[in-house]
């Protein structure tokens, strides 16, 4: 049984003197694909910044590829990536020049998938990146995040702005890339049927802490409910 | 890694070719370089430098800000922390760009110019310290700093003073200077670099994307918990609350249904305090003045009624500012139930209504000013008479222009001609109004109902394009 | 291979999947000895996690349906036990008894429907589609 990629425990952040995170434990195994389900303003996001060492936690520890999240070995950095919810590209740039420019910053950068995937989700290299619409945006950061083929891959909200063919190319990525056991996917989303399809194991936030994390067929054997119902029925609402 | 370094150098080359804006001010600062040098030359050892010093001054204010703005791009972002050898890279490429633009750029420029001292590049890496740290801080007083420095700079001693520190009759404090600007630089970028999105007011930073939109990228002001901002905070709830009388209130006359949109000063306390603010500015001028003995009249027209002009075209210039980042918005206003004509209408009216209330309270403040000092700064009665009504053509001509100018989609353009009409109404004015003698009697009406008239045909025709104009 | 995922039903993907396999092998639409499709290419096909069709696999294969044959890849396996025999049954029986219900809905009576029977039994096992 090796490390877990992501191993949070006792987590707590506050905001405001909110306790946006409080006290939570999430252990993601290495090789699977978690998705992290919850409302607005859960604290998604900021679970996942504190994974990534972006911000420091008020208590608690979190570690990430075998180290200490706020203190990462630049090794460990050339196997994550991360693609975040607002994508905050240079807009002045052209797209080739940003891919460029980030791929030197990778040993391990494979070229020749980037340039598959530029094509297959076709991708304008010649634009520059401030007037692209947010789809795009999206598809060109996620695409970034993906040239040096990390080890670990961290999206949060990806396929929220993209289009259904889009959305179907990036989940099919997803499954192509996550090999069992030796890639690890971590994705934060709302919309549950993507997370049915792409993902093993399911943690859903509620209330600052982890209310359920496991297989996602256990999940639906013990309710017998697809994940949109389960949620929901977590925070007794009415399915429609 | 070398790769990475030539790929960061690269984006400290192409930004500024990457919109006709950064071209236009790579080249200006390309030919302000000789020019630096012959004001230098033409000011000569141990006189103040040439006037015309000043506008190469703002260029180099320009390229300081470009680069901490660039920097503070790079730095404020995830990738900062997430992508191997991120920091390391970017800081030696940007010390080298820092080495280049603050200590070698001036350096040259002062050889070349005749001085042998380092002055000139002391004053120069403050400088750039001073721009920095507004980047990196988000804190907007050093502007207040800079905006009083380059005031009093407009005033002879402190030139004087200037000159000597450039021409090296202060060496040793310009020595210690240096040393202390290199290692508040030195400072400033490390925290820079150590910065992280727990520190919400300084992580957040302005973007403007290709089509010259502003986008605040980071956390949204709510997570500012500063004193300032709970005193902004307070003050947009009264307005609001003033606004949502206006609101509920059935719209029974022209003056209600404008005072319903808001624009610009909506808070009486942002009237108070441009005020205040201006006054504060105009006494501070005033208190560099008595050094000068009473046959130097002349100069001190010179200092002061460029500010005085300004003092009636910025605030009103600064409207645009306002109405433009409304304009995403009114697509969803233009759906409200009122039609187009009735809206662009109202919301011209409220326009005007802010503007009589900043040119009213401009005058008063002026006035005041005046009367306070009238025994300090003696201006005649009649220059003051001429500029009230300076005053009054301007803001015409200032309306008519912000239509126009806002009802342009590109802000570019719109700011490109706010700034030739800026600075071709200062010269107008400053022509007119520093020696009225010479002109004949007819000019000043003359060229003052011009301007009007100007003013009014860019109304007219701001307002049928506005009738016309794409919102979305 | 014609599989379909439910994926906003309350049944485990796994168990969807399983089920149909289970049901082909018994229809004779999986054949013994047949190659299934990798784990990699069937998770692509259905737009599935590939731990989802590995633990698939590995249960199949834990029950005796399947082999998994190190470098091959995945096969029906050619000896199917007893209890598939048993399952093949029950899905024959499945279907006449929703034959019959088709029928009494339509109104056809018993002598009609054996004599549509033999008719389908006369028929050739391929030109069945």
């Amino acid at each position: 049984m090796s490390d877990p990629a992501i191993e949070l425990s006792g987590i707590t952040k506050c905001y405001d003197g909110k306790a946006v995170l409080a006290g939570l434990d999430l252990s993601v195994p290495k090789g699977s694909v978690v998705g992290l389900l919850g409302t607005n303003g859960a604290g998604k996001t900021t679970l996942i910044k504190c994974a990534l060492g972006l911000i420091r936690p008020q208590g608690g520890k979190a570690r990430l590829l075998d180290e200490d999240a706020w203190t990462l070995s630049a090794e460990a950095k050339t196997r994550l990536g991360y693609v975040p919810q607002v994508v905050n590209l240079y807009s002045w740039m052209k797209v080739h020049h940003l891919i460029d420019y980030t791929a030197a910053f990778y040993p391990n950068w494979n070229h020749s998938l980037v340039a598959r995937l530029t094509k297959e989700w076709a991708i304008p290299l010649d634009d520059r990146v401030g007037p692209l619409s947010v789809g795009q945006a999206q598809k060109v950061a996620i695409l970034l995040a993906l040239g040096h083929e990390p080890e670990l891959l961290v999206l949060d909200e990806p396929a929220a702005s993209l289009d259904p063919l889009a959305r179907r190319q990036f989940l099919q990525m997803i499954i192509d890339l996550a090999e069992p056991g030796r890639r690890t996917v971590l994705f934060s989303t709302h919309i549950t049927s993507d997370l049915e399809r792409v993902a093993d194991r399911v943690a859903i936030l509620k209330s600052g802490r982890i209310a359920w994390h496991g297989l996602l067929e256990d999940l639906k054997s013990q309710t017998h409910l697809n994940l949109e119902e389960s949620f929901l029925e977590m925070h007794h609402a009415e399915p429609v | 890694m070398p790769n990475a370094y030539k790929q960061v150098a690269l984006t400290y080359l192409r930004r500024p070719f990457s919109s006709w804006i950064g071209v236009c001010m790579f080249i200006g600062a390309l030919g302000m370089i000789p020019m630096g040098i012959v004001c230098l030359l033409e000011g000569g050892r141990g006189r103040p430098p040439a006037p015309a010093f000043f506008p190469v001054v703002m260029l180099f204010l320009f390229l300081y800000w470009s680069l901490a703005m660039h920097m503070k791009d790079q730095f404020a972002d995830s990738r900062a922390r997430l992508t191997p050898g991120f920091r390391r890279v970017h800081v030696v490429v940007a010390g080298t760009a820092i080495l280049v633009c603050v200590v070698l750029l001036p350096g040259v420029v002062a050889l070349a110019g005749g001085l042998r001292s380092v002055g000139l590049v002391a004053l120069s890496v403050l400088f750039f310290d001073a721009v920095l740290w507004q980047v990196v801080s988000n804190s907007s007083w050093i502007a207040l700093v800079l905006l009083a420095g380059w005031a009093g700079a407009m005033t002879d001693p402190i030139r004087a003073a200037l000159g000597d520190f450039i021409s090296g009759k202060l060496e040793l404090q310009a020595v210690v200077l240096l040393l202390a600007g290199v290692v508040i630089a030195g400072q400033t970028m490390l925290r820079l670099v150590r910065l992280t999105e727990d520190d919400p007011k300084r992580y957040r930073r302005i973007q403007w994307d290709n089509l010259g939109r502003i986008r605040l990228a980071g956390h949204a002001w709510q997570d500012d918990t500063s004193l300032r901002q709970r005193f902004r905070n307070r003050a947009i709830d009264q307005g609001l609350r003033v606004l949502t009388r206006h609101a509920l209130a059935a719209p029974t006359s022209w003056w209600s249904r404008v005072r319903r949109w808001p624009i610009g000063a909506v808070t009486p306390l942002s009237i108070w305090s441009q005020s205040l603010f201006m006054f504060i500015v105009l006494q501070i001028m005033t208190w560099f003045i008595p050094d000068l003995p009473g046959e130097e009249n002349e100069g001190k027209m010179i200092t002061l009624l460029p500010m005085l002009i300004m003092v009636f075209l910025i605030p009103s210039f600064s409207l645009f500012g306002m109405l433009s980042t409304r304009r995403p918005l009114m697509g969803r206003e233009l759906l409200l139930p009122v039609t187009r004509r009735d809206y662009v209408r109202q919301l011209g009216g409220a326009a005007l209504v802010n503007f009589l209330q900043i040119w009213v309270t401009v005058t008063v403040t002026m006035v005041v000013w005046w009367l306070l000092n009238r025994w300090r700064a003696p201006l005649e009665s009649g220059v003051i008479i001429h500029l009230l009504f300076y005053s009054v053509v301007v803001q015409v001509l200032a309306f008519g222009l912000v239509v126009w100018a806002t009802s342009l989609r590109s802000r570019v353009s719109a700011y490109a001609t706010l700034i030739v009409a800026i600075a071709g109404s200062q010269f107008v004015g400053m022509v007119c109004l520093m020696s009225p003698q010479d002109l004949p009697e007819y000019a000043l009406p003359l060229i003052g109902a011009t301007l009007a008239v100007i003013g009014l045909v860019f109304l007219w025709h701001g307002h049928h394009r506005w009738l016309a104009a794409d919102f979305d | 291979m014609q599989i379909r995922v439910e994926t906003s039903s309350g049944m485990p993907i796994t168990r969807q999947i399983a089920a149909q396999i289970r049901a082909q092998c018994a229809s004779g639409v999986l054949q013994p000895g047949q190659r299934l499709p990798s784990v990699r290419a069937l998770a692509a096909e259905l737009a599935v996690n590939q731990n989802t069709i590995l633990r698939v696999y590995e249960r199949l294969t834990a029950e005796g349906l399947l082999e998994r044959r190190h470098g091959d890849g995945t096969f029906v396996a050619d000896d199917v036990p007893s209890g598939q025999m048993q399952a093949q049954r029950q899905v024959l029986r499945q279907q006449i008894a929703r034959t019959a219900e088709l029928a009494k809905t339509l109104g056809v009576d018993r002598q009609e429907l054996i004599e549509l029977l033999n008719e389908a039994l006369d028929i050739p096992p391929d030109a069945v589609s």
